[in-house]
């Protein structure tokens, strides 16, 4: 590959995608300059091994798994010591609306292997199926997973209706 | 599909599209409102995933990938440096001993004195042939040459100019076997000389003491690139 078109490339990937790493890095880690350099480590091993990208409709994914990978790696080494304020700084982030700060403190709150699911159906716009793929699941746990993850945060959000608290449903 | 199947299969997948989903979402008034506060629910949690990005986060992308790609090639320079320094030092003690360039150029100038005295003006084409036959074509004037011909200098086959210059004759060896890394000053024999880079390989221009060598180099670089 020609360097010029290697960083060209290189550039197209951070301009489109960036945004979305951070976000994933960061509902996976809850830790801003943790998230930062999983992104910028992310996109490192990305550069080095950019060749083996055979199609840019598959960057998203790729790198995803790139990012988990680090995480993984990461957190081996690296357990954060939670603080209680950090919740409110992630809930806080960008003065949101004051339900949608409910919300992500609910979203910080929740185990990661709710929260994982839900971020590849959310952010990454995934289905069930890839959702499976990539974290190495079948389709029916992705999908209890992604039903209790709602669950949970209708519930903590004291959200009705819940599906399972009306009478009037179609047999 | 029933109220309950609809349900789970809307809190699984919000945006799902199926023929099943949205036909029992128009036949059931509950479970439309229950899918009305779906996308609300869902509209939110898009929202709450949605932080702000640290401000100039793709330029600290982009230039974290520099500082690497250059510290990478900084570290293959230096390896190259290595290299090239065992290279050379292993070259030094496993070659057998022989001449410099210059003192072979020095040497060829010398056992072919008999050159500088010619005074018979020698035409371009010959000049332009030899030179294309050696492999460093010389188009355009190149001064007044008084002899052209090929001979070996070193391993290699060697166009042997004699010019006229201000101080007497200038001998200009066109060395397109003998690179030349930069422009080097040498002496002996009672000449003065000076070995210069080209496109080609080296040149060699070798004249009385006194004699501007630059410029005769300047005029043969400029008919070299035609």
């Amino acid at each position: 590959m020609v360097m010029g078109n290697a960083q060209t490339r290189f550039e197209a990937l951070v301009n489109a995608l960036g945004a979305d790493l951070y976000r994933f890095a960061y509902w996976l880690c809850r830790d801003r300059a943790r998230a930062e350099d999983l992104v910028q480590e992310t996109f490192l091993r990305a550069w080095r091994s950019l060749d083996n990208l055979r199609e840019e409709k598959s960057a998203k994914s790729w790198l995803i798994t790139i990012l988990r990978r680090e995480h993984a790696r990461g957190y081996e080494r690296y357990t954060p010591e939670r603080r209680e304020t950090e919740l409110d700084e992630i809930a806080a982030d960008g003065t949101p609306h004051m339900e949608v700060l409910h919300m992500r403190r609910e979203l910080a709150a929740l185990s990661e292997e709710y929260r994982e699911p839900l971020l590849l159906q959310v952010l990454g716009g995934y289905s069930c199926d890839q959702i499976a793929a990539m974290l190495n699941l079948s389709k029916s746990a992705v999908m209890t997973r992604l039903f209790r993850a709602r669950q949970k945060m209708r519930a903590s959000l004291s959200i009705t209706p819940d599906i399972t608290l009306h009478r009037h449903l179609k047999p | 599909m029933n109220c309950f199947e609809f349900r789970r299969h809307l809190t699984i997948d919000p945006r799902s599209q199926d023929a099943d989903l949205l036909q029992h979402k128009r036949e059931c008034p509950a479970c439309a409102a229950f899918a009305a506060q779906q996308a609300r629910f869902e509209e939110r949690l898009t929202e709450a995933l949605h932080v702000e990005i640290p401000a100039e986060l793709h330029a600290r992308l982009v230039l974290n990938q520099s500082l690497h790609q250059s510290r990478r090639i900084r570290t293959l320079a230096i390896a190259a440096t290595v290299l090239l320094t065992i290279a050379l030092a292993g070259g030094w003690w496993q070659r057998p001993f022989s001449p410099s360039l210059d003192q072979t150029v020095i040497a060829h100038i010398e056992e072919e004195r008999n050159l500088l005295t010619l005074r018979d003006r020698v035409p371009d084409t010959t000049v332009a042939d030899l030179s294309q036959t050696v492999g460093m074509p010389l188009q355009g004037n190149v001064g007044e040459v008084r002899y052209a011909g090929i001979c070996t200098i070193g391993k290699h086959r060697s166009g042997h100019l004699v010019l006229a210059g201000t101080k007497g004759s200038v001998t200009v060896l066109l060395l397109p076997g003998e690179p030349v890394a930069r422009r080097k000053s040498f002496e002996g024999g009672g000449f003065q000389g000076i070995l210069v880079p080209t496109g080609y390989g080296g040149m060699a221009i070798v004249g009385q003491p006194g004699e501007v060598l630059d410029t005769v180099a300047h005029r043969i670089q400029i008919a070299l690139r035609g």
